[in-house]
């Protein structure tokens, strides 16, 4: 009977530390004042990418004597103004915030801002002339993508496949993307024929969607444009299942195997962030922040409320068929990963 | 003359609760036989341990003289050690037949039931112990109370029963279903089958049993022969644990 | 009361009788036919085609293999709801297995990974069923454990990354142009369907008189194998007139749908017929009579979890193989669309009541109402809002219908 109340015991509190342990991850290193430090707020770091944006602040921050803790807000944002402030607790230098909630989060922001902490809104907008906005750039993302896509076909019915309509970053994706295909639209070329949010971006439900899309157009579908890559691969399903792979497609975030799928020409595009870089970029900013110095590179961006705040917005790439060897070249995939399975019409690298 | 139970010396502690204390009875073949007791006397436990739902902490159980190993309820369902508990022990989401069959249901090799020949066969119990029920398939749930009893009987009958345990059969009943379980219980007792009553009611016990146990703090006062007391004495027993005068009645 | 409620009573009760069906089913039924219909107008004609028809059992397969074991996890009044996030850890464990660990294009592939993969929800099944029924803990705290652990276990494994392309055998188990059965092989397992329903039928009325009890008369049998020999036959019919793409070749019965009406018709059988399921609805409605009818209550938790876990590891190879690719995000979110399918069928959360057909058909409504509003054009936000709304509308009805059948 003890035993057993005993192991019960044990598992409930097995389970209360996963559940609180697998999101403060803090660096083991003595909290003395005046050390330095810099902190970071992940929104939800097990997504594929942030690992690669982590690497590169640690290259930046590590050479430089700077300590690195960070929290994992795992798409809470209730959560993320918690980390926030246990992050501040410890002493921070500078603060590097990946919203989850670009609204919920200000409360953070006005805290950091009365502990004196200089703030950056990383990769994700934040409505404030407090913090500096880090990030590449969102609209020319959308931009990028769709100039890749018309290049390939400028006309015909399109689908948009968008991502989760929570999100407001899908705002500034959808402008650039406007950008480019709004003209079209006036002129008569392209007529976009089906939208569809997809919640969580999720690829199961983009392919269900992009099925019953199918269905309604009758497979009259000549270009699909997919907010991210993850979404593409549901969306790619779908078209498999139609025969139509290889109609325009695109993505964004540099998935492996969407690289793969543009190698084989079954995707059009897919928009690289060389997250890396901007991480490296991040820590350079926050330690210039931290040493009260203004930071260099520095432009003065327009936010959605016309606020004016410091930034630095770095060019994403749109990788295509054509340009494959600087995925390749950067480490980003190996050329075996890359060309896996690829076997007729091999792209440059995969030669 | 074998007993068709006997209690030999039974202990049972919960805690620091002495709940039967060094308890001796028997129960013989077409016997009736009461077992009174405050709440709180030890009444049911001893039930309970003839019934495989709690183990002696010392002691034992014959059966036809044979000492007999109960540990679960399927060890007394199977030395035909039946029970109809207080709360009937239905499960209300199922229908009769289910409930009579409930763990010892008729299935084929791989497990899959034979539900027309339990449909059958608790029709014929029913019959058999002169009960109707308005339908066999209907669930549990919406049946009167004493179709309920109906079928919390026939379950206990129906596997061939040599010890029928029931508690507070009558509580729940009204005087018209109480006289059918009287008659019933005496239809039992005539086929041989012996019968333990518990209750708290006096009356209903003395028409029904022929011998009375009862039980104070967890020790047995006594037994009695019904036809020679009157139920003062029994209260006697019950309240003071004072044994009736010798010669009385 | 109202002599036409008595009278409508009286002729839904006939219908229920002459199908085979309860009453409640035939009235989900109903109302699924009445969606149908009406997604059909909204949509200009769209719904009720071969091709739509079969895109949806596709859909629906998933949450229908996971609801025919939550139906049985309710009815012993405990709840599972890390089905979710053990089809995305599952998922990508299979991925993983078959692009990194074993050869992408063996021969054996397929089918060493898809046995991983059920032992993998084997193996949390039994761990979350030990829990809860040998450690007292309650389901709702152990499986909301295994909610977290799982997803972030999903992340953790593989970084993140998708995992794609798939082994091209273990794709057909997820549809797709190859993954169906195909015309010839699909109307044979429809005359297998109505033959084994004949004998279903046969040997009830031979048992049913063998034990001396009422029968239908020979009409009323041969009225029952009809309809279900009609419905048999139309669904393989539906299937089999959807044709590939740029082709006239028909597709037939898809893979997934063949495991998911072979699930159903499993756990259907398992819950109304076995011994097992008795025990389990028996322990769901009382707990306490069950252990006294000797019923090892505390196994049988276990084995309705395990049970659970294997058609979560079931599941993750159909939604896998049908995405081609292993995503961590996959899944989140899934248990509440099992549990409201399992509930719309009539399942109740207090335990003790539930029909796993019901929950298919309730799946089946939610998913035609998701992908007809696709089919029309209707935004996301808007599709969530009214399928929450038809949730409480449902249980609602439910319990007004229950209230009237007790009166």
């Amino acid at each position: 009977m003890k035993i057993i109340a005993t192991f019960r015991n044990v598992a409930l509190g097995a389970i209360a530390v996963v559940g609180i342990g697998s999101s403060i991850d803090i660096a083991d290193n003595a909290l003395a004042a005046g050390s330095k430090r810099i902190c970071v707020s992940w929104r939800h770091f097990q997504e594929e990418r942030w690992r690669i944006d982590e690497a590169g602040i640690k290259s930046v921050l590590e050479p430089a004597g700077y300590t690195y803790v960070s929290a994992d807000a795992q798409s809470d944002p209730q959560k993320q103004l918690t980390d926030v402030e246990s992050l501040l607790s410890s002493n921070c230098d500078a603060a590097i915030i990946l919203a989850q909630d670009s609204k919920a989060i200000m409360p953070a922001v006005e805290g950091s801002k009365a502990a004196g902490v200089p703030v950056i809104a990383y990769d994700v907008p934040i409505d404030s002339a407090d913090v500096t906005f880090i990030s590449f750039d969102n609209v020319a993302v959308g931009r990028l993508m769709a100039e890749a896509m018309i290049k390939v076909k400028d006309s015909g019915n399109w689908v948009k496949i968008d991502g989760d309509a929570t999100m407001t970053i899908i705002n500034l994706f959808g402008a650039g993307q406007m950008q480019v295909i709004q003209p079209l639209i006036d002129a008569g070329k392209i007529k976009i024929v089906a939208q569809q949010n997809i919640e969580n971006w999720k690829p199961d439900l983009a392919q269900a969607a992009m099925e019953q899309i199918l269905t309604q157009q009758d497979n009259k579908v000549d270009a699909v444009l997919a907010m991210n890559d993850g979404m593409s691969t549901g969306v790619a399903a779908a078209l498999s299942a139609q025969k139509m792979l290889g109609i325009p497609l695109s993505g964004q975030d540099g998935d492996k195997a969407v690289l793969n799928r543009i190698a084989k020409g079954q995707q059009t595009v897919t928009v690289w962030k060389n997250s890396y870089l901007l991480g490296q970029a991040a820590a350079k900013a926050a330690i210039e922040m931290a040493e009260g110095k203004p930071v260099s590179g520095q432009k003065p961006f327009t936010t959605e409320s016309g606020t004016e705040q410091p930034s630095m917005l770095l060019d994403p790439i749109a990788i295509t068929y054509d340009n494959l060897n600087l995925v390749v070249d950067s480490n980003w995939i190996s050329k075996e990963e890359l060309c896996n399975g690829v076997t007729e019409n091999p792209p440059a690298p995969c030669k | 003359m074998t007993a068709l139970v006997e209690f030999r010396d039974i202990v049972k502690t919960f805690g620091g609760v002495h709940a039967v204390q060094n308890v001796s009875l028997h129960l013989d073949e077409g016997e009736v036989l009461g077992l009174l007791g405050h709440n709180g006397a030890g009444k049911s436990t001893l039930i309970k341990i003839l019934s495989g739902v709690f183990l002696a902490d010392s002691g034992e159980i014959l059966v036809n003289g044979q000492p007999a190993a109960i540990r679960s309820t399927r060890d007394a369902k199977a030395l035909g050690i039946e029970t109809i508990y207080q709360t009937l022990a239905l499960s209300e989401n199922l229908d009769a037949i289910s409930n009579l069959f409930l763990g010892r249901e008729i299935a084929g090799p791989l497990g899959f039931m034979n539900e027309e020949a339990m449909e059958e066969a608790t029709g014929r119990t029913l019959a058999r112990l002169k009960l109707r029920l308005p339908s066999l398939t209907r669930l549990v749930e919406s049946l009167s109370g004493g179709q309920r009893q109906a079928v919390a009987i026939a379950r206990a009958i129906h596997f061939n029963a040599r010890v029928l345990i029931m508690d507070e059969p009558t509580a729940a009943l009204g005087p018209e279903e109480t006289q059918k379980v009287g008659e019933l219980i005496s239809q039992l007792a005539s086929q041989g089958i012996g019968i333990i009553l518990i209750s708290h009611d006096i009356h209903d016990i003395f028409d029904l049993a022929s011998r009375l146990a009862v039980m104070k703090n967890g020790r047995l006062v006594g037994t009695v022969t019904t036809s020679e007391v009157t139920k003062d004495d029994v209260l006697a027993m019950i309240i003071a644990g004072k044994m009736p005068q010798q010669g009385r009645g | 009361m109202n002599s036409l409620a008595v009278r409508a009573r009286t002729i839904s009760d006939r219908i229920a009788l002459a199908a085979g069906l309860d009453v409640r089913l035939l009235g989900m039924l109903s109302v699924m036919a009445a969606v149908w219909l009406a997604l059909h107008v909204l949509t200009g004609g769209l719904f009720l085609t071969p091709r739509n028809l079969f895109n949806l059992s596709l859909q629906v397969s998933v949450v229908g293999i996971i609801t025919c074991g939550m139906v049985l996890v309710i009815v012993s009044r405990h709840i599972d709801l890390s089905v979710g996030s053990q089809i995305g850890f599952i998922g990508v464990l299979g991925a993983l297995l078959q692009n990194s660990i074993l050869p992408i294009d063996g021969g054996s592939t397929w089918w060493i990974t898809s046995l991983a993969m059920l032992g993998a929800g084997l193996l949390i099944g039994l761990a979350q069923g030990l829990l809860v029924a040998y450690a007292g803990i309650p389901s709702f705290v152990v499986t909301l454990g295994g909610l977290l652990f799982f997803r972030n276990a999903a992340f953790y494994i593989n970084s993140g990354v998708t995992i794609a392309p798939l082994n091209e055998t273990f794709q057909l188990l997820g549809g797709g142009l190859d993954g169906t059965i195909g015309v010839f092989w699909s109307w044979i397992v429809c005359a297998l369907a109505i033959a084994a329903v004949a004998f279903l039928v046969w040997r009830g009325r031979q048992r049913r008189s063998a034990h001396g009890m009422t029968r239908r008369s020979p009409g009323e049998y041969a009225l029952l194998v009809l309809i279900w020999g009609l419905a048999i036959i139309g669904f393989t019919a539906v299937m089999n007139a959807y044709q590939q793409p740029k082709s006239d070749i028909g597709m037939g019965i898809p893979i997934p749908v063949l495991i998911l009406i072979g699930v159903t018709i499993i756990m259907s059988a398992v819950a109304r017929k076995h011994r097992f399921g008795r025990h389990v609805f028996a322990m769901g409605g009382n707990s306490e009579s069950a252990e006294l009818a000797g019923i090892d209550t505390r196994r049988l938790t276990v084995l309705v979890f395990v049970v659970m876990g294997l058609l979560c590891g079931l599941a993750a190879i159909v939604i896998t193989a049908r995405l081609n690719a292993g995503a961590s995000v996959t899944g989140t979110m899934t248990e509440l669309n099992v549990i409201a399918a399992a509930v719309i069928g009539g399942t109740s959360l207090a335990g003790g009541i539930g029909t796993v057909y019901g929950g298919i058909v309730g799946a089946l409504i939610m998913q035609s109402l998701e992908s007809g509003m696709i089919l029309m054009g209707v935004p996301t936000p808007l599709q969530r809002m009214v399928l929450a709304l038809v949730l409480i509308v449902a249980v609602w009805i439910d319990v007004v219908y229950r209230r009237a059948r007790r009166s």
